[in-house]
């Protein structure tokens, strides 16, 4: 375990020489994620590890991909999946060409999940996908769409509970230990290496999803967040997040009502 | 006794009643924050709260990210989701992978509260069928605080409570009745 002296002058090297600035990143899961990543980067102290940010000219591209967490499932919260499929994606017209933002993708298992949705709906051409992600490791991975065998299993279970009467096998082959996701559902998704925090966010967004990403902010940086989205969120669009997440958009003064208390969909109002 | 002022529990298969009877005889006043994380189905969101609420004299919720721990409430950790104490009073959530193949994961939930808390802190471990916690819970003594573990005799399944004992010297082996008495004397 690092001290939290050590970990402060981590933060500050990752700062100092790369620009990355995670002092408002929630504190037990950042210390944690660190101290796996100074684990897979070979490291055997702090120092060894801040001499690693400072010199090692592929650090960044390898370190953005190892500290962001995994989206856990696909169909994660099928409930949601359900709600949006009937009271949003199903009701999109083909003259609309509505664009969903994924901000701070990592490992695709929500985009996946939206694709087989649009594939069911039969709706792919009313809508732009736009993943954004910090890191172009991340991006290689989601493009590739290879998964693990071992949580099939449980993205299977969760797409039963979505679709009962579909086939989730009827979107990827098993290759080895692996499993591919079939590369037609990508057609309208645009992958874009982008830090919502300093890059110009998509614009005339109609949904954002964007669920258990901000649970490793503090309260700071989640009102940053917040606020890129809302500048780029079309007024009537929707926003998504996660079902133990809070946003606070709704108040009297609020620009947003709340669409699905169970299911946590907000939608933006038309000023 | 009255250094310690938070409660962690963990447990898993065969706590649910031993919670509920523990959570049944704390007095209406008990003011100090209690933490469960036990195991449960990760799609099934709702009814565990409700089910603990019955019995339960203080509320028993399930924290939203960021929010801030008070006193006299029962604090579950929700479904899919590890629970952490943050420094500062506050729960953040995390979907972080599972740990022994759980998510919420006790030792997570118990290494955080450890960090945080430290000698203020009571972690006890339940009834359950995996060693997830064990590690935790020798964390909680580590830090200064006080480990205890259900009396193995008395557990449903004893994997959780022996892997801990094998870990760690923990300060007591109490059954749920002596659980309670020593809860009511914190007060």
């Amino acid at each position: 375990m690092i001290g939290i002296v050590d970990f402060r002058n981590i933060v500050k090297a990752l700062n100092d020489t790369h620009g990355i600035d995670m002092s408002n990143f929630a504190l037990v899961s950042l210390k944690r994620r660190m101290e796996k990543a100074i684990l897979a980067f070979g490291c055997r102290s702090a120092d060894d590890f801040i001499n690693k940010i400072q010199t090692d000219q592929n650090f960044l591209g390898i370190f953005l991909h190892l500290i962001s967490v995994h989206e856990t499932e696909m169909f994660r919260d099928p409930s949601l999946w359900r709600e949006l499929r009937d009271h949003l994606l199903g009701k999109v017209k083909t003259r609309d060409q509505a664009i969903i933002w994924l901000p701070c993708a990592t490992s695709g298992q929500e985009l996946y999940t939206v694709m087989v949705i649009l594939r069911e709906l039969n709706a792919n051409d009313k809508f732009k996908v736009i993943v954004t992600s910090i890191s172009q490791r991340n991006i290689d991975f989601m493009s590739k769409g290879v998964y693990d065998l071992k949580p099939l299993e449980a993205y299977e279970a969760n797409y039963t509970r979505y679709n009962p009467n579909g086939n989730f096998n009827d979107y990827y082959k098993v290759s080895g230990k692996k499993f591919v996701m079939d590369e037609s559902l990508l057609e309208n998704v645009e992958f874009i290496k982008h830090n919502i925090f300093s890059d110009t966010p998509p614009k005339n967004v109609n949904l954002v999803i964007y669920r258990n990403k901000m649970i490793y902010f503090n309260q700071n940086l989640q009102n940053k967040a917040i606020s890129k989205i809302d500048q780029t969120l079309l007024p009537g669009g929707y926003f998504v997040i996660g079902v133990k997440e809070v946003f606070d958009g709704t108040g009297a003064k609020g620009k947003y009502i709340l669409f699905s208390k169970n299911e946590s969909i907000y939608k933006k109002l038309k000023s | 006794m009255g250094k310690y002022k938070y409660i962690i529990i963990g447990g898993s298969a065969g706590s649910f009643q031993v919670v509920t009877k523990i959570l049944s005889a704390l007095p209406k006043n008990f003011d100090k924050p209690v933490f469960l994380c036990l195991h449960r189905l990760k799609h099934i969101r709702s009814g565990f709260v409700e089910a603990l609420s019955i019995k339960s004299t203080l509320p028993v919720v399930e924290p939203c990210d960021k929010e801030h721990i008070r006193p006299g409430k029962v604090y579950l950790a929700p479904a899919n989701y590890h629970m952490y104490i943050e420094l500062g009073n506050y729960f953040s959530l995390s979907t972080e992978e599972p740990v022994n193949h759980s998510r919420p994961a006790i030792d997570l939930s118990f290494f955080s509260a450890a960090y945080a808390y430290k000698s203020k802190l009571v972690g006890i471990i339940l009834s359950g069928a995996n060693r997830d916690g064990a590690l935790g819970l020798k964390s909680v003594k580590d830090a200064g605080g006080y480990s205890i573990v259900q009396d193995p005799d008395e557990c449903q399944v004893k994997t959780m409570t022996t892997a801990s004992m094998q870990v760690t010297q923990v300060d007591e082996v109490l059954k749920t009745d002596q659980i309670i008495d020593f809860l009511l004397k914190l007060d």
